[in-house]
């Protein structure tokens, strides 16, 4: 396995906000994390990414003990695509890429090679000197994604990225995690739109009150719920429920 | 419509008033500023709102009872305070002279050997004034003062012998200088009856006399006539261009701007945060600490650049030869701007919100402004030792009397009044830069 999480625990000072996750991700597999608002999707990956430090569990990385927010070296397997914009409006999108290009030690050809790699496959290569700015959403959505592959880490963890996003730049970045996906690339994609997750993930689990409900594929988690012909909403709605869930 | 504004004008009060920091800066920002602000001009300027007492040092070599008339007298006149060794010991006149030449003290008057003998037989009383001729506002006050004192101390009989000296110096023979001389008695004889009525008047009707007030009449060329020997101390390499105030308001200014500037450098952190670029530069290969050093490097270069933009502007317009000792002044504008951007992503780690960090920014900055002396310099009035004590504790304080000691004074850095700036300002960036990491990995590292 790539990756392993065991019995993942994060509370928000007295709010237990996930409770005990525990899931795998296979070389080249893009595995979903899929829930409604507050489910504890966002605390599982930053937990991952090493935001946080104070969890409780167990995370390896291809076996070995895996703590990303101590060890540079862990860090730098992972690619983060947040679910805001976290850009430099004010710099080119070229030299947003080229700065955290070299934030993930980058430098000379192989960076000048990633960042046009980066821009061609984002479709942004026209505009690249101008500053981000100026840009539309859907532009500055693909950009967030660009960064967060530029490096081309293990695994990629998105949370939520077409959050906001209209049809063509969501179609747009699925193209990309598609085309990532093909490559052979892994990823851990958090998001509550169902249909998302059947379309691009080879797994999911299903994410409730921090905890994961149910596991598997789309097929295997339609079996589980009764009803083989379900898609993942039903699955999803026959699993959590129809009341309305507040967060916080 | 009224209804409807009523009903949004609620709204917005509410708001208002759940923002607990906006609420905090509303009230407190102008609460403090008019604090600082009467403290210090109160200070400065005295209970009654005349011009403040500028101090002046007090050597007494004469020791006897006329000596203490004359300092009584200078108290009373309101313009100056007599500022006495610690302990309440006159000063000695190599103290003295040492201040002076420091720039701890502009003036200090010396009375003499033989003054008390002087003030008896009518002859010029022996005073010398050990000064800084570049402090011009303070020495109109302090002569000014010590023509009033004398004139009370001699009932106006110091006319005489002044003028005396005076025409001797221009040439006059002897006769010629007695018939002045008993013409001038004359006249000291109906100055003295007029203003004794009017002081026993004044007395009957509970009248003060305004501090200062007293002095206004002595302005121009009286003032050439005030018996008193000068010893002025200057450093040879100070452009005759330069006034103290130019050299102040270059530094406190310059202080100032630097900490506005590195203020809003420092809340970039928090800025950071909130588009979400912090969070994307903590999860990069990039040691974590890195994000505040970096920060601190930008903050850093950034204020040396601004300082050093306002020192070449400032000699190209004044031509005051700022760079006459360039490692000095590269020294303090390196120490001040480490320690400003200290002070700025201290103020950056310390908010939580960069609403929180604007007014607090804001706040800091004019209050140490006011009370270390960056707007007036606060060094040449005799202040109640209070406010010298918050003076000295802000930051200002060092920086800007740093800077101005060295402009000024031309004090290098073997010079203690420059090293102690230097070594305060450091102390200073180490401890703030200390506590800003602390900060920032509890606020930014700890979740």
């Amino acid at each position: 396995m790539l990756l392993e999480v065991d019995g993942l625990r994060y509370a928000y000072g007295e709010r237990l906000a996930v409770q005990g996750v525990s899931f795998e991700v296979a070389p080249g597999e893009v595995f979903g994390l899929l829930g409604p608002n507050g489910a504890g999707k966002t605390t599982t990956i930053l937990c991952l990414a090493g935001v946080f430090r104070r969890w409780e569990g167990e995370i390896r990385w291809e076996g070995e003990p895996f703590r990303p927010a101590e060890r540079v070296g862990d860090r730098a397997r992972l690619g983060w695509v947040p679910q805001e914009l976290a850009l430099y409006e004010g710099l080119s999108g070229r030299e947003n890429l080229e700065f955290f290009g070299r934030l993930q030690g980058l430098r000379g050809t192989a960076l000048a090679e990633a960042v046009d790699r980066a821009l061609g496959l984002a479709g942004l290569a026209d505009r690249a000197r101008d500053r981000v700015r100026s840009w539309s959403g859907g532009m500055k959505r693909r950009l967030n994604i660009a960064i967060g592959d530029l490096h081309r880490p293990g695994l990629l963890l998105c949370d939520e990225p077409t959050v906001g996003v209209d049809p063509q730049s969501r179609n747009h970045i699925f193209d990309r995690l598609q085309t990532l996906k093909n490559e052979g690339r892994a990823l851990l994609y958090t998001t509550h739109y169902m249909e998302e997750a059947q379309r691009l993930c080879d797994r999911v689990g299903i994410i409730h009150e921090g905890r994961i409900i149910a596991c598997g594929t789309a097929r295997e988690l339609a079996a589980a719920a009764g009803d083989p012909d379900a898609d993942l909403e039903q699955v999803f709605l026959h699993l959590t429920g129809r009341h309305l869930r507040d967060e916080g | 419509m009224i209804r409807a504004a009523w009903i949004l004008a609620a709204k917005d009060l509410r708001l208002f008033f759940r923002d607990r920091t906006a609420l905090l800066f509303a009230f407190l920002l102008p609460v403090a500023i008019v604090l600082a602000f009467g403290f210090i001009m109160s200070g400065v300027f005295g209970e009654q709102g005349s011009m403040g007492r500028v101090s002046l040092l007090l050597v007494d070599r004469d020791g006897r009872e006329a000596s203490t008339g004359l300092t009584d007298a200078l108290e009373r006149t309101g313009m100056v305070r007599l500022r006495l060794r610690p302990g309440g010991r006159p000063w000695t006149v190599e103290e003295a002279r040492r201040q002076v030449e420091d720039g701890e003290a502009h003036h200090a008057l010396v009375i003499e050997e033989g003054f008390a003998e002087a003030l008896v037989s009518g002859e010029l009383p022996p005073l010398r004034l050990i000064r800084d001729p570049g402090r011009a506002m303070e020495d109109r006050i302090v002569r000014a003062a010590l023509l009033q004192a004398m004139m009370e101390l001699t009932q106006g009989g110091l006319w005489v012998p002044v003028m005396r000296r005076s025409l001797a110096d221009l040439g006059m023979d002897p006769e010629g200088i007695e018939t002045v001389t008993r013409f001038l008695r004359g006249i000291q004889e109906t100055l003295g009856a007029f203003l004794g009525a009017r002081r026993a008047e004044g007395a009957a009707g509970g009248a003060e006399e305004a501090p200062g007030g007293g002095g206004s009449f002595l302005e121009g060329d009286f003032l050439a006539l005030v018996p008193v020997e000068m010893e002025d101390h200057a450093p040879p390499d100070r452009p005759k261009e330069a006034t103290f105030m130019l050299i102040h308001n270059i530094a406190g200014m310059g202080v100032m701007m630097l900490m506005f500037g590195l203020a809003a450098a420092g809340r970039t952190l928090l800025e950071e945060r909130d588009q979400g670029t912090l969070r994307r530069l903590l999860l990069s290969r990039a040691p974590r600490e890195s994000v505040l050093l970096g920060k601190f490097f930008s903050t850093f270069l950034t204020g040396l650049v601004q300082l050093a933009v306002v020192f070449v502007v400032g000699e190209m317009v004044f031509r005051v030869d700022l760079f006459r000792d360039p490692l000095t002044l590269g020294v303090l504008v390196l120490s001040t701007c480490l320690a400003v951007t200290a002070f700025g992503l201290l103020l950056g780690t310390w908010c939580r919100t960069t609403r929180q960090a604007d007014g607090l920014g804001t706040l800091l900055i004019l209050v140490m402004s006011a009370l270390g002396g960056a707007w007036m310099p606060l060094g040449q009035f005799a202040l109640p030792p209070a406010v010298e004590l918050a003076s000295k504790c802000t930051l200002t304080y060092w920086a800007v009397g740093g800077i101005e000691s060295h402009l000024w004074n031309s004090q290098g850095l073997d010079h203690p009044v420059i090293q102690t700036a230097i070594l305060v300002q450091l102390a200073f960036a180490v401890a703030a830069s200390l506590l800003a990491r602390s900060l920032f990995h509890r606020r930014f590292l700890s979740g």
